[in-house]
């Protein structure tokens, strides 16, 4: 069977960069990148990278706000100046970026166990350093690293993956290049094991089952990331072990 | 894999843009897809069977005009569309029938189609459904995404240019797999070609570069320049054009050919050793012989007087640093056809193919041995980093610059020194210094240098080889010595030079009463004690040869053959442990033996009247000296079962001799030097050359007979698993500048085969001199090919002749002590005979070859080091024995130096005339055989004269090198005593070098 074989996926079933549909970008993380900050982790998605920093819990800043049944969360957003293909000064008030850290901030709600950390707020700021196309996914999967690099109890490791409909066939781990084309883009975070959804977004009109094919296929996608990152976090903290156990110098 | 591509980009208002993308590069494409199915990419097979399927089921005419004689048998194609092609003829690729026939199955590359894309969307459109079309066989490649098939943009090239390359790219690509499957079809489908690939192009340029496209080889340096070597590649690339003859057919008969590069900027860096890309030069731009050889003076005086100037390190003399080391690699100097034919010689005048380097693929740099340059600017006081020059031992390499603080400390010792690497605006690569050996001279560390620089494993054995010995108080009882022939009450008697502790033949004759003669050799069963597969069989396969002093007994065995293990002048480095050679498998006269025996019957005229093989004990009656066994040969009292076993052995021998020079085998002679040590200080007391006695031929005439009986028998076994020995016949063209000198004697070669040469060697005699002949036929030695191990099932049945000993088969049976080949023919031959399987490695041609390879690698890495060692210790000899004046004949004539042969000692030197051809008073005669010299003195190819011989100091690294001075005839203005120190050092390296022309 043959689908649309045109100009997003080609004859032999690749993409622009040569990947396969269901194949993501080389994922590369990092994680206690950021020493000053109580949990940081760096990820590189492709071309897409992306630095989440946390701090806390710590004590509510704005009294105002403090829940005695649960911690608050805080995100920021920023968008550096040189991360685009050209160079722009954003503020994190503008709409897009308000827009991700509510979405963070969503997310993150629903995964934080917040009811550990009464009376507490946890900051979150991500930072994006170079922007190849599916960035909420990749600060939702730095801001998880960062989360486990922090210590701070989870529900699930949430992770994220974007799925856009190209040629009638749903593609995952979008590129710039292909989230401009006009297809409908959506990322998607999940806890992968639960198979819970925590956020979807989708601004294009789809049909039904279209939704859910991609919906399943985002799925897919943001498994292969929390398998990924379960090495890289395993061994991360087999190193901290380590370095604990090893005699001081 | 990926490629991350990050570049700015303007668009049409002005702006930048920065474009991040990436690129990934797969390996799961195959060859392609078939009709947009995105899953399943091609695997060879599948497109041979579809190009095969295509041609079959495609137009009966033949396409390709007269080239099918009778019957219409097309070759399957593949065709690769240009851009060009596609967009241009898509009406022709519509039309299906039309199309397949003449291109087969299409290859649509990805590369191709985006560019159609790009100028006609309506021809894009179209080509689409062609390959959408599932009756048609086009194949569209991601092309741009396969790893294989992809490169980067280089820097300079053109978009259009670059597309260009993907294609051609690609075409290989197609090329390599196909090649492969071809490959591993061909017994299948009957030696059929697997297809044929065709880029179809209109682009001539295109396809001009298609067909160059850079190959691929290992870069050689031969001679002594580093900058000037050779590649061998496969006949690719050279094949358009005139590269007929060119091939040189003769090295390894692969159909490879040498690519001649020269010049600093086309070697570019490389080294020898390594794997490089290479770039043949257009026709016009090739190299002559002639040009070769005058270049190389030049060069050679040129790059001199340059690195002078470079490093600034003034002083007299200075300006010969760069040759003034001794040259302790016997390097192939008169291999190459330039340097050993004069430049009339009209085959050298032919141009070669040329090339230069573009690219090193895969480094092969170890550590190296050598010293440091002697610097003229001392700063006092060590401990500030300075940059020192480390001249290597090896000749083939350049000099390295590293950075030490210890320069003062370092600078008489022998170094190890690796490369680290060689920037492109350097002249010398870069390197550190890993650790120091011992000083310069010692007799021991130039031993371990040399072991370093040839390879030579010299550790000794491990504890897992040691474990696999039978137990030192090993005996035989009843059960081990099931199925042996009890040979105990036969006197066998062994012939060895005295002293030899690791004796492994011995051999017996009695009279039968019919008058023929029982004769046997007993060869030590090695291979019952190590047993196939063990850690002591595969440290002994891969030392695969024996370095001892006591190698020498070979040197006269074999005759022409010149079996010899090659020797390290004061060490040995054994084979095998102590206790296999020296007490188990040493056939001594004091204990019972396992032997391999072959039996025969000879008529008293020395035919076979028939031969038996068995494995044995036996007990010797007598080791002998070989000077003892002539001594009871010569005794008429001797009457005893030993004496008539020599005389019986010694007559049969004539016998055997004389067949065998009827049948044209060689009678050669090398300079073999051996010298006589001091017990204490191993310091050389004397060189000789080496004495030949009548038992010596005894003995050898058995051994030849013995490996050509093993070896028959062995092939008819196993006619394609054999190890054998073979020796190529020599090209003619390698004989040439001999013939010519010979001829200004007066004498003429045939070498049209081996009885013609020898015939004509015989007749080669000067009655008032003996010598000239014995020159002629170490000259004749060198003009051959090497022997060589070899698999009998990987050449054909015309390879396996045996030049020299003008034996059609030949094999190593007789020393399992000192060779490892002698091992695996033993096993063959337990094989063939039935007592005992062939061990599963054996069954292998692939792992037999390589067997045969690694033994021809350290068989030569043996000999060469072994004259590197007879070469230190030359030059420790002469400097405790300086000689005034000693006979010498000369050899070749250069033209500015001569090269002469010292027959008292054997050894080769050069006598520099540099001086006197620099002022021009020199004449050398057209033919290259004659010079004229100042003061009416003619000098001759093969004249007699006189030289003083004695050691200079070398100045660079430390290489004291032997120096050659004409004493007469008396030549005025070559002041003997101006020369001291100053350029004349260079002879005494030469002197072995040309030895390893040598056949062996």
């Amino acid at each position: 069977m043959h689908r649309g074989a045109g100009e997003w996926v080609s004859l032999a079933g690749l993409r622009t960069d040569g990947r396969r549909p269901h194949e993501l970008r080389r994922v590369h993380c990092t994680l206690g990148t950021y020493s000053n900050a109580d949990g940081s982790a760096s990820l590189k998605q492709g071309q897409t990278e992306v630095l989440a920093i946390v701090h806390g819990p710590h004590e509510v800043t704005r009294r105002s706000e403090v829940q005695h049944d649960k911690c608050i969360i805080e995100c920021e957003f920023y968008r550096t100046p040189f991360s685009g293909f050209d160079r722009k000064k954003r503020r994190p008030t503008d709409r897009s970026s308000l827009e991700a850290s509510l979405a963070l901030k969503q997310t993150f709600e629903t995964a934080v166990m917040r009811h550990i950390y009464p009376r507490t707020q946890i900051d979150i700021q991500v930072y994006v350093l170079q922007s190849d196309g599916s960035i909420l996914p990749a600060a939702i999967n730095a801001v998880s690293l960062a989360l486990v690099d922090a210590g701070i109890a989870m529900k699930e490791m949430v992770t994220a993956c974007s799925v856009a409909l190209l040629d009638k066939q749903p593609v995952l781990d979008v590129t710039y290049k292909e989230q401009s084309s006009g297809g409908a883009y959506m990322p998607l975070a999940a806890f992968p094991i639960h198979g819970e959804i925590l956020l979807i977004q989708c601004e294009a009109r789809l049909e039904g089952e279209r939704l859910e094919e991609m919906m399943l296929t985002a799925m897919e996608g943001s498994r292969q990331v929390s398998q990924l990152f379960q090495t890289q976090v395993k061994e991360y903290t087999r190193r901290l072990a380590g370095a604990r156990l090893a005699p001081p110098r | 894999m990926i490629r991350s591509k990050t570049f700015f980009k303007r668009t049409r208002r002005g702006k930048v843009m920065r474009i991040l993308e990436e690129h990934y590069l797969r390996d799961d494409i195959g060859l392609g897809t078939l009709h947009g199915s995105e899953c399943s990419a091609l695997t060879p097979e599948e497109l041979v069977q579809l190009m095969e399927g295509r041609m079959e089921g495609g137009l009966k005419e033949g396409e390709e005009g007269g080239q099918e004689g009778g019957v219409k048998k097309k070759t399957p194609t593949l065709s690769i569309l240009d851009t060009n092609v596609a967009l241009e003829q898509i009406d022709f690729l519509e039309n299906a029938e039309a199309s397949e026939a003449v291109l087969g199955v299409v290859v649509l590359l990805q590369t191709v189609l985006e560019e159609v894309k790009g100028n006609s969307l309506s021809v894009y459109r179209r080509l689409h459904k062609l390959l959408l079309d599932d009756s048609r066989a086009i194949v569209f490649f991601a092309n741009e995404h396969a790893a294989e098939a992809y490169s980067d943009r280089l820097p300079e090239e053109t978009v259009n240019d670059y597309k260009d390359r993907l294609i051609r790219l690609a075409g290989a690509f197609y090329t390599r797999q196909l090649g492969e499957e071809a490959g591993r079809n061909g017994g299948r489908e009957g030696g059929r070609e697997g297809g044929r690939i065709v880029l179809v192009s209109y682009d001539k340029e295109n396809l001009r570069k298609a067909k160059e496209e850079d190959v691929e080889g290992t870069f050689r340096v031969e001679g002594r320049c580093w900058h000037e070597g050779y590649v061998s590649v496969r006949g690719i690339g050279l094949g358009r054009g005139g590269a007929e003859g060119e091939r040189e057919g003769g090295k390894d008969g692969s159909g490879r050919a040498s690519v001649l590069v020269r010049g600093i900027p086309h070697v570019n860096r490389a080294l020898d050793g390594d794997v490089v890309a290479l770039e043949i030069l257009p026709k016009d731009e090739w190299l002559t012989g002639q040009e070769e050889t005058t270049l190389l003076e030049d060069e050679e005086a040129g790059q001199a007087s340059r690195e002078g100037e470079v490093q600034g390190e003034g002083g007299g003399g200075e300006d010969d640093m760069p040759v003034n080391y001794e040259n302790l690699i016997p390097a192939p100097v008169l291999d190459t056809p330039a340097s050993i034919s004069p430049p009339t010689s009209s085959l050298s005048a032919r141009r070669k193919p040329t090339g230069r380097v573009v690219g090193v693929i895969k480094r092969n740099w170890r550590a190296y041995c050598g010293s440091l340059q002697a610097s003229a600017d001392r700063v006092g006081g060590g401990g500030s980093t300075v940059s020192a020059l480390f001249v290597p031992v090896d000749r083939r390499l350049p000099k390295i610059r590293i950075q030490t603080r210890q320069r003062d400390v370092l600078q008489d010792k022998r170094i190890l020194v690796a490369v680290d690497a060689w920037p492109a605006d350097s002249r010398y690569p870069a390197g550190h210094y890993i650790k120091t050996l011992g000083s310069a001279g010692d007799k021991e560390v130039e031993t371990e240098v040399l072991l370093h620089e040839y390879d030579i494993p010299w550790e000794p054995f491990s504890e897992k080889v040691m474990a696999c010995l039978p137990p030192s108080d090993w005996s035989m009882t009843p059960e081990n010595t099931k199925g042996r022939v009890d040979l105990r009450k036969i006197s066998v008697m062994s012939i060895d030079p005295p002293g030899c502790k690791d004796i492994d033949d011995a051999l017996h004759c009695t009279p039968l009463p019919n008058g023929n003669f029982a004769v046997g050799v007993h060869i030590a069963d090695v291979s019952y004690f190590v047993q196939p597969g063990s850690a002591l069989d595969e440290e002994a396969a891969n030392r695969s040869t024996r370095q001892g002093r006591e190698g020498g007994r070979e040197g006269g065995r074999e005759g022409g053959e010149g079996g010899r293990t090659t020797y390290l002048v004061q060490r040995r480095l054994d084979m095998l442990p102590k206790l296999l050679t020296e007490t188990l498998c040493s056939l001594t006269s004091t204990s019972d033996h396992f032997a391999f025996s072959v039996l025969w019957e000879l008529t008293p005229n020395a035919d076979i009247v028939s031969v038996e093989f068995c494995k044995s004990i036996i007990r010797s009656v007598a080791s002998l000296s070989y000077q003892e066994a002539q001594n009871i040969h010569d005794d008429p009292h001797a009457q005893d079962a030993v004496a008539q076993g020599i005389r019986g052995l010694n007559s049969l021998a004539k016998k055997l001799r004389a067949k065998r020079m009827e049948a044209g085998a060689l009678m050669l002679a090398s300079t073999e030097v051996k010298f006589v040590l001091d017990a204490d200080s191993s310091d050389p007391l004397d060189v000789q050359m080496y004495q030949l006695k009548e038992t010596h031929a005894l003995v050898e005439e058995f051994m030849l007979l013995a490996n050509i009986t093993v070896g028959k028998k062995i092939l008819r076994h196993y006619p394609t698993l054999s190890l054998l020995r073979r020796h190529p016949s020599p090209s003619r063209e390698r004989f040439e500048s001999l013939i010519a000198a010979a001829a200004s004697r007066g004498f003429s070669l045939c070498v049209d085969d081996s009885s013609a040469l020898q015939q004509s060697l015989d007749a080669s005699v000067d009655k008032d001199d003996p010598n000239i002949n014995k020159i002629i036929r170490i000259l004749a030695t060198r003009c051959m090919f090497p022997a060589q191990y070899f698999c009998s099932g990987e050449c054909s049945q015309d390879e396996w002749h045996h030049y020299g000993l003008a034996a059609p088969i030949y094999t190593h049976f007789t020393s399992p002590i000192r060779r490892y080949a002698d091992i695996v023919v033993h096993r063959l031959l337990a094989a063939s005979i039935g007592v005992a399987p062939l061990p599963e490695a054996l069954l292998d041609k692939g792992g037999m070859h390589d067997l045969a390879e690694n033994m021809n690698r350290r068989h030569k890495a043996a000999q060469n080091a072994g004259r590197g060692s007879t070469a230190f210790h030359t030059v420790l000899f002469f400097k405790e024995n300086p000689v005034e004046a000693e006979d010498a004949y000369i050899l070749r004539i250069l033209e500015t130096r001569l090269i002469v042969l010292v027959p008292r000692f054997g050894i080769e030197g050069t006598i520099d005339l540099k001086g006197l051809a620099d002022q021009g008073l020199l004449n050398r005669h057209a033919d290259g055989h004659r010079i004229t010299c100042p003061g009416k003195v003619e000098l001759k190819v093969f004249d007699k004269i006189r030289v003083g011989i004695r050691v200079a100091e070398g100045k660079a690294a430390h290489r004291d090198a032997v120096v050659y001075t004409l004493q007469s005839p008396r030549i005025p203005g070559l002041d003997v005593e101006r020369e001291e120190g100053a350029r004349n050092v260079e002879g005494g390296g030469k002197k072995r070098k040309s030895a390893d022309a040598k056949k062996k």
